[in-house]
């Protein structure tokens, strides 16, 4: 279960929501909206994949519910980060940018040609 | 309008998801309306009904077993020669060529022997069939007796009649809608020629007058 190598890949939507919860505790919508600003609105967020994706991140512990304060909406609930969640985001990354020096080391080295 | 169709969508999660997150997304679906359209919207719905349906519920498992159970049973009572459900389903069905022969018929016999009107009625009643036939014998008067032995396969009907003395079997076929038969006396009947062969006692053909059940014959 805590073996890192069995969450990885993360699916674009599992990623998008952690990394939208990485700075800060924030609601269902907040993480719908933070997820298209950082994509610069190429990739938007339903609520039902929203919440598809948080039940299956609470469940495997990677995400939280955080305790709201008496003024809020009761219909808002905020999810944080939990401290597991954050090392499998970390090594999302690392991932992923081992994937990206490997592309930019293809796609910018031509392979050297042999004499005829 | 919209958001009650919305609340129905919800409400077909299931229970679990439906208690956890439905508040939710109806708040959601509030506010991000006219951000993200409606469109995109319902079909990101549905798309989480569908996973969730298929991820997170067993209900679907169990419904796939009793399939798979189902078709095993087909398949296990086709393999030792019992009769299979389907061939169970297909003896329940109608059959057109049966429910045909429903009914009064009315005709009249070119013969040698008893001639005139004949009126046949054949009903089913239950799994059985059961029939009259009616001829006025040569005396000028009817004579009527219940069929027996009735058979018919496919369009071809085939019983027994005893009506005054004679004893006779009857043999016909549906041709356009009507029946075309032959009587042939049996060997015990007053008509007989002989004890080891039949004497066809005339051939007919019958118009439906009345089609279906309606009749007072009795099993």
């Amino acid at each position: 279960m805590n073996d890192l190598g069995t969450f990885l890949p993360l699916s674009p939507a599992t990623l998008h929501i952690l990394l939208a919860l990485a700075g800060e505790e924030r609601h269902g919508y907040g993480i719908m909206q933070e997820v298209a600003r950082q994509s610069e609105g190429q990739y938007k967020l339903g609520p039902g994949t929203l919440y598809d994706n948080l039940q299956k991140l609470m469940e495997q512990g990677l995400v939280d519910e955080a305790r709201r304060s008496a003024n809020d909406d009761p219909r808002r609930r905020y999810y944080r980060l939990t401290s597991w969640g954050r090392k499998i985001l970390t090594a999302e990354v690392s991932r992923l940018e081992g994937v990206v020096r490997e592309a930019r080391l293809h796609l910018r080295a031509p392979s050297p040609r042999r004499a005829s | 309008m919209t958001r009650a169709l919305y609340t129905c969508v919800l409400w077909l999660h299931p229970p679990a998801f439906r208690r956890r997150f439905a508040d939710e997304m109806l708040w959601i679906f509030e506010e991000a309306s006219e951000s993200h359209g409606i469109f995109p919207l319902f079909t990101d719905s549905f798309l989480s009904l569908i996973r969730q349906w298929m991820l997170h519920s067993p209900i679907w498992k169990v419904a796939l077993a009793g399939m798979g159970g189902l078709l095993e049973l087909i398949f296990a009572s086709y393999l030792i020669g019992g009769p299979t459900l389907l061939n169970t389903c297909r003896q329940e069905a109608p059959d057109t060529a049966l429910s045909r022969f429903s009914g009064s018929w009315t005709g009249s016999l070119h013969s040698n022997g008893p001639s005139g009107a004949i009126q046949l009625t054949i009903v089913k009643r239950g799994n059985a069939w059961i029939g009259q036939l009616q001829l006025e014998g040569d005396d000028g008067k009817m004579h009527s007796g219940p069929a027996e032995d009735i058979r018919i396969d496919g369009d071809v009907l085939h019983f027994r009649v005893k009506a005054g003395d004679a004893d006779m079997t009857f043999h016909g076929r549906l041709r356009d809608g009507r029946l075309q038969g032959t009587l042939e006396a049996t060997a015990s009947g007053r008509i007989a020629a002989s004890p080891h062969e039949r004497r066809k006692v005339g051939e007919g053909t019958w118009e439906l007058i009345r089609g279906g059940s309606r009749s007072n014959l009795r099993a």
